[in-house]
């Protein structure tokens, strides 16, 4: 029978494949890329507007590799579906791989990065503890959110294709809320809540926690993370299958 | 006994219909009757070795109907049956991922078929040689011209043996000597031990391989019975 691992798992590593051969300088971007960004943030809210503080262009990279992790998983993620439907028409393909595939992908240029940062900050002097064990445990609070999330835009997305214009605007009003460019002290009392609540915001803190401040990340942002990957996994999934043999009728 | 499913049934297609909902937009008020019912209400019955044509004209429903058998569309209404045999589709431009390479996309029609990767191994070498076209195997399909997907889609799907085969106009595609290569190897195939479906308006192909026909007009069965029989009814 059709094993639906086999085909994420030969897709992913064909995207990979693709993604390091098609560029001059292949992988070196999914550090280079990050690196780009936090250094035209670093310009603008540092030497420009004076507002970074101590180690900014350290404390900007970490969030901005968290944020691309998150930014390119909920973009292709959700339009994966709608964007395979050329494949789907022609074979027989469980729709449910299509967004897996996509995470996958994000997933392991995001570990590259982040074991980049992990074997980094401790050599510029950043504390190396114990605490470290708890990145496997944030990357999998953060994967379970994505994949949700996700997944459940996935399943509508092919229905209503306007979803797909919305998420990059929604994307943006996270993304400011979130503590990447700024430190949580400088949110007033008042606002606080917005970065408790803010997802990303939380899987940001809890990677910043760790190789930054030597801290364990808060048990209410994994919790948090985990509950709504899960819940939005569940009901994506129930979606997908109710349309499976619909998809391929759209246009 | 009619109907009664025994251990040589492979297929079996009972009163499908499909139907294609308008595309929903608030500048076009769109109601039922937007939609199109493209295929009305056709039923059939395959058993091992048997080999149907699906005659009828463009926009009969053709197409849809191998979709069906192919697990990719639903039926609105009706059931299809294909006791768990494995299909693919032979047509132009069958399901490659453009972006990948032409063996590359043979694993992944491959996986799709439920076979596992040591036995694409054995066979890949086989496939490749049957496409002709080996300097371009390891090149992303996007850069292919249509005549060599045909080739690979062919080839793959040939030697990767589904247990049925689903044959849409791809007959009368790529060069000359293709053509006939193509065809003496699927006549090959079916007349030793596959089931299949081929759609198709070339009268001479469906008489050749198949020893059955269906007549589809407007999404609706309108003569069953051996080719010759149904050709003398579609040709009145």
């Amino acid at each position: 029978m059709l094993n639906k691992k086999d085909i994420v798992v030969f897709y992913t590593k064909a995207k990979l494949e693709n993604d390091i051969f098609n560029n001059y300088i292949g992988f070196l971007w999914w550090l280079l890329d990050p690196v780009l960004s936090a250094v035209v943030y670093y310009v603008v809210f540092d030497l420009i507007l004076r507002r970074g503080g101590p180690d900014y262009i350290m404390y900007l990279f970490v969030g901005i590799v968290v944020w691309k992790w998150f930014q390119t998983t909920i973009k292709s993620g959700s339009a994966s579906i709608l964007n395979n439907k050329n494949l789907y028409k022609k074979v027989y393909l469980p729709k449910i791989v299509f967004p897996w595939i996509e995470i996958n992908f994000a997933s392991f240029k995001f570990i590259f990065a982040i074991v980049f940062i992990a074997v980094l900050y401790p050599l510029l002097g950043f504390p190396l503890t114990l605490n470290y064990l708890y990145l496997p445990i944030s990357f999998f609070a953060l994967f379970v959110f994505m994949l949700g999330i996700s997944t459940l835009l996935a399943a509508l997305v092919p229905f209503i294709p306007d979803i797909n214009l919305v998420i990059a605007h929604l994307l943006r009003l996270l993304f400011y809320p979130s503590g990447i460019l700024f430190r949580p002290n400088q949110v007033p009392d008042r606002l606080q809540f917005v970065l408790t609540y803010n997802p990303i915001a939380q899987g940001v803190k809890a990677f910043r926690d760790i190789l930054m401040y030597g801290e364990a990340p808060s048990t209410f942002g994994i919790f948090f993370l985990i509950g709504l990957g899960l819940a939005t996994y569940f009901i994506g999934v129930i979606l997908i299958k109710k349309f499976e043999g619909k998809y391929a009728k759209l246009a | 006994m009619p109907n009664l499913p025994d251990a040589t049934r492979v297929i079996d297609c009972q009163n499908i219909a499909v139907y294609y909902p308008p595309q929903n937009s608030i500048y076009r008020r769109s109601n039922k009757e937007d939609g199109f019912w493209a295929v009305r209400d056709v039923s059939f019955q395959l058993n091992k070795n048997d080999v149907l044509g699906l005659i009828g004209r463009n926009g009969a429903g053709k197409s849809t109907i191998l979709s069906v058998v192919n697990n990719i569309i639903e039926p609105d209404k009706g059931k299809i049956e294909t006791y768990g045999h494995s299909t693919m589709l032979l047509s132009i431009n069958a399901g490659m991922s453009n972006k990948l390479s032409g063996r590359k996309n043979i694993y992944m029609m491959g996986l799709t078929l439920g076979i596992p990767k040591p036995i694409i191994d054995e066979k890949i070498e086989e496939i490749i040689d049957f496409t002709d076209i080996r300097t371009f195997i390891d090149k992303p399909v996007e850069t292919y011209s249509s005549g060599m997907k045909t080739r690979l889609g062919f080839s793959t799907a040939l030697y990767l043996e589904p247990e049925i085969f689903l044959v849409d106009e791809a007959l009368g595609v790529g060069d000359k000597d293709f053509r006939k290569k193509s065809s003496n190897a699927l006549h090959d195939k079916l007349s030793k031990n596959s089931t299949g479906i081929i759609a198709s308006h070339n009268e001479k192909t469906i008489k050749e391989l198949c020893n059955k026909a269906l007549l589809i007009e407007e999404g609706q069965s309108i003569a069953f019975g051996t080719p010759e029989e149904v050709f003398k009814q579609y040709n009145k």
